[in-house]
């Protein structure tokens, strides 16, 4: 299965309405790290839902990430996912000052086939993701940031486009195009959900 | 009806602006001029979206969000830091899991509004 992490912060909740406006379901899975109070994280999920044809959870310890799923992670626990898939809640010092971080979920992943993963990075302070976007090149991961203009603060795009890991940078447009290509859209009736674990 | 937008600044002129901007709007908003006074209408029980100054003379707008945090007075609202710095560098590093967006001044009347609206979408 085809999986892209997200990794967006402060800006986040309006650039993630702009890449998932009218967004289809993929055959991908999708896991968003958005650093955020943990009592919005509902709110996150619902309008989410309400925007695209993806099926959005927060995500809870045990969760399986399915195709045409997206798992949200939940405030103050850091996400893993286990062999790419099951995801690991767990407590723990804030990492980048940031409980979840990104660079936990990416750095928490194993080799998966050619073209199957991608990272990306959008607006947001400090360096979370960074790291873990580099790492998940040396997996073979396709490695996207949020350009300069269109970042409320480029602070994180700016620091994975430093790691030299950044295949292109665009506005939140582009790489909605850009997943909706690789992520094959497919046409569902209607929504199914992802099993929880 | 009860303000649930709460904008903290020491330039008496941004207070008036966005108090206007947001009153044509017709979204219920409150104004104070510097973090105790954000912090004591908090202790008052206010919750909702707080529009607040980064660069403000005693308590500086990262402070005000410290002392939120250490006081437990996350839950409830959301922090849009409304200022002039265009980079805000490390600054807001430690607080930035709670800091959900961040308007640059001089802000676009219509802008502020959309983002206002958007974010107390999330506290509905």
């Amino acid at each position: 299965m085809k999986l892209a992490v997200i990794a967006v912060s402060t800006g986040g909740p309006r650039t993630l309405g702009r890449l998932f406006r009218a967004f289809p379901r993929l055959e991908a899975g999708i896991v968003l790290v958005q650093h955020m109070p943990r009592f919005i994280a509902e709110a996150v999920v619902r309008t989410l839902n309400a925007a695209t044809e993806m099926d959005v959870l927060l995500a809870e310890h045990g969760s399986e990430l399915q195709p045409g799923g997206m798992l949200v992670a939940p405030g103050e626990r850091h996400l893993r996912l286990e062999n790419n898939r099951r995801v690991r809640l767990s407590d723990g010092p804030k990492v980048n000052y940031v409980k979840p971080s990104a660079d936990v979920t990416m750095m928490s992943l194993t080799d998966a086939p050619k073209d199957e993963l991608a990272a990306i990075v959008l607006t947001g302070l400090g360096a979370d993701g960074a790291k873990g976007a580099a790492y998940m090149k040396t997996l073979g991961a396709t490695v996207l940031a949020q350009d300069r203009d269109s970042s409320v603060i480029y602070g994180m795009p700016k620091a994975a486009v430093d790691t030299g890991a950044v295949d292109r940078s665009g506005p939140p447009e582009t790489i909605r195009d850009w997943l909706i290509r690789w992520g094959r859209s497919v046409k569902r009736a209607s929504k199914r959900r992802p099993c929880r674990g | 009806m009860e303000p649930k937008v709460l904008v903290v600044d020491d330039d008496p002129a941004v207070l008036y602006t966005v108090e206007v901007v947001l009153d044509e709007a017709e979204v219920p908003v409150s104004t104070v001029p510097s973090g105790p006074d954000c912090l004591d209408r908090l202790e008052k029980g206010f919750r909702g979206l707080i529009l607040l100054d980064i660069m403000m003379p005693g308590m500086d707008g990262c402070q005000t969000v410290r002392e939120m945090a250490e006081r437990g007075w996350i839950d409830g609202n959301l922090v849009c830091m409304l200022t002039a710095v265009t980079d805000p560098a490390g600054a807001l590093d430690p607080v930035k899991d709670v800091v959900v967006e961040y308007v640059q001044k001089p802000f676009q009347p219509d802008e502020l509004v959309r983002t206002v609206r958007e974010y107390l979408a999330y506290l509905a």
